[in-house]
């Protein structure tokens, strides 16, 4: 029955093994989907290689629909999954932030990681940036608490919040995320730069 | 390829969406195993081995009162922490049964309600669930209404009156407390709602 | 015909999914999902029947757990004896669920039928009640006299 570590009480040194073993196999997923290429990564924002939005799309919907079915046979109990805590302002600004961040690094901090780990000279800078802009976080983090705590909501479901099934909201996130793939298809062939994939 | 893995995902979804889904599960225990260990005589406790567990101070225990909470507040076992029927069925038993390490014994006011949070807690998997036969009413009528009448008392018989007379001296002192006071030792006593691991902090 | 054979792949992960799902969903070998739900009839005692509401029911089944004297071989017509440890037998429970009326568990021991209760309930079998010699099923009579004399030991 899962989660495995609440219900077999693993020591912690086995939490973090497993936790290495994951974020090992995490990466080697990332890095053997090309995504340690910054210009493959800013790509889904011109249009040109929309493969970032597929793969992490399907990787969830995947993970949403298994998580799913093994909750309806006993062998998942959802209810002790963690939900992320959603504070609204603070989600938005740190998605633009964010946002803003990807485009002109070409990395987000997984895939930066990634590239990092092979060497790439983009992926150390942009891991400095990253690592300055926590630690100024820290620092201001008095000044900008009442904003950072703004509007909390709690650890909310948006199937909950919609007042729908879990099943339901997962089959409609399923074709919009069809509907999108095909989207990105037709923008790939609008904004292709056949010199930039062939290099990759 | 696509098109196959994006028609699979579209067919599961169409199945998810057509499943009575809720955040709620099953009984993870098969029928038969549950059967045999709710029959079990160990999964019940006689008010004296109850009374004798809180005279001793008995830390791996916890009493779980389960009637509503005007009735707890007004009336309760020593040490006893209130969580009425009616939650302890809604929500997800983690919160309350997460240390596997205590014991937990149900009580209510006669059989039903405790009988009933057994099985079902034992059915999601938390073995370590007992239930005090008879109640509240019972422990009236065995502790707090304790007398002997025999001619001779044996030391067995001693050391069990002797038992019931301190437990009963507790439940009366507790429960004889100004509201004031009591909402204070009560509240030292709540659950803490247990929060799940994870996130950033 | 053609078609599935030619997405043999998908037409397989597909079909060993819905028969999951169906088994799971419909088998009365397990328990059934949705636990509070299936429980919800006990909150507030409305599973609870005492013995003047017997001749009331239509085509009742009264299930004796452990030889019980209560109801004194009334209604012997329709009365089941059975074991509690052997309740889940697949002829006691295709009894119970063929049974068009109320199922009625008859125990000298109240922690016994509501044990089965709850049991019963969860693997889905719906119209199943409790026979209680009294109606205020978890009303505590007794009488607690304070001593505001007493003074609790300070910890």
């Amino acid at each position: 029955m899962g989660p495995l570590s609440s219900y077999l009480l693993f020591p912690e040194w086995l939490d973090l093994l497993i936790a290495f073993m994951i974020g090992t196999g995490f990466g080697f997923a990332l890095e053997q989907a090309g995504f340690s290429s910054s210009r493959k990564l800013a790509g889904m924002f011109y249009g040109y290689d929309t493969t970032v939005i597929k793969v992490f799309f399907t990787a969830a919907i995947v993970a949403l629909i298994g998580s799913q079915f093994l909750n309806y046979f006993g062998l998942l109990n959802l209810n002790q999954v963690y939900i992320n805590e959603f504070y609204t302002g603070a989600a938005i600004i740190g998605g633009i932030i964010m946002g803003a961040g990807f485009i002109m690094g070409g990395f987000c901090p997984g895939t930066g990681l990634c590239a990092l780990s092979i060497g790439k000279i983009d992926a150390f800078v942009f891991a400095a940036g990253g690592l300055t802009g926590a630690f100024l976080f820290a620092e201001t983090y008095p000044a900008i608490q009442n904003l950072a705590n703004s509007n909390y909501k709690g650890p909310v479901k948006i199937n909950e919040s919609l007042g729908m099934s879990s099943g339901l909201f997962t089959f409609l996130l399923i074709v919009a995320a069809a509907l999108m793939f095909w989207i990105a298809e037709i923008a790939e062939k609008r904004f292709a730069r056949p010199e930039i994939t062939n290099e990759i | 390829m696509r098109k196959k893995i994006t028609v699979i995902l579209l067919l599961s979804g169409l199945v998810l969406a057509l499943l009575p889904l809720s955040a709620n599960r099953s009984f993870m225990v098969k029928p038969e195993k549950l059967l045999s260990e709710v029959l079990n005589p160990d999964v019940s406790l006689t008010v004296d081995q109850v009374a004798k567990l809180i005279v001793n101070e008995d830390s791996t225990i916890r009493i779980i009162d389960l009637r509503p909470t005007e009735e707890f507040n007004r009336l309760s076992i020593p040490g006893s922490v209130n969580v009425p029927y009616i939650y302890f069925i809604s929500s997800d038993l983690y919160t309350y049964m997460n240390d596997r390490n205590i014991t937990n014994i149900f009580y209510s006011n006669k059989s039903f309600y405790s009988n009933y949070a057994m099985v079902y807690a034992r059915g999601m998997g938390y073995k370590n669930s007992l239930v005090m036969e008879g109640g509240l009413s019972e422990w009236f009528n065995t502790v707090m209404e304790s007398k002997f009448t025999g001619e001779r008392i044996s030391a067995r018989e001693n050391a069990l009156y002797e038992t019931r007379a301190k437990a009963a001296q507790l439940f009366t002192q507790i429960n004889s407390m100004p509201d004031s006071l009591k909402a204070v030792f009560m509240a030292a006593n709540k659950f803490s709602a247990k929060k799940l691991d994870g996130g950033c902090e | 015909m053609d078609t599935f054979k030619k997405n043999r792949f998908v037409s397989a992960v597909f079909l060993i999914l819905f028969v999951a799902v169906l088994y799971r969903s419909f088998s009365h070998s397990g328990f059934r999902y949705d636990a509070p739900k299936l429980a919800g009839q006990s909150f507030q005692g409305s599973n609870i029947v005492t013995e003047e509401q017997i001749p009331g029911f239509q085509n009742a089944l009264i299930i004796n757990l452990n030889n019980s004297e209560i109801l004194k071989d009334k209604y012997s017509e329709f009365t089941l004896k059975v074991n509690p440890d052997s309740i889940l037998e697949k002829k006691n429970i295709r009894r119970i669920i063929k049974n068009r009326g109320p199922v009625i568990l008859v125990s000298s021991e109240n922690s016994i039928s509501a044990r089965i209760w709850m049991l019963l309930s969860q693997k889905g079998i719906k119209n199943i009640f409790i026979l209680s010699e009294e109606k205020d099923f978890e009303v505590l009579k007794n009488k607690f006299r304070p001593d505001t004399l007493s003074v609790p030991e300070l910890i």
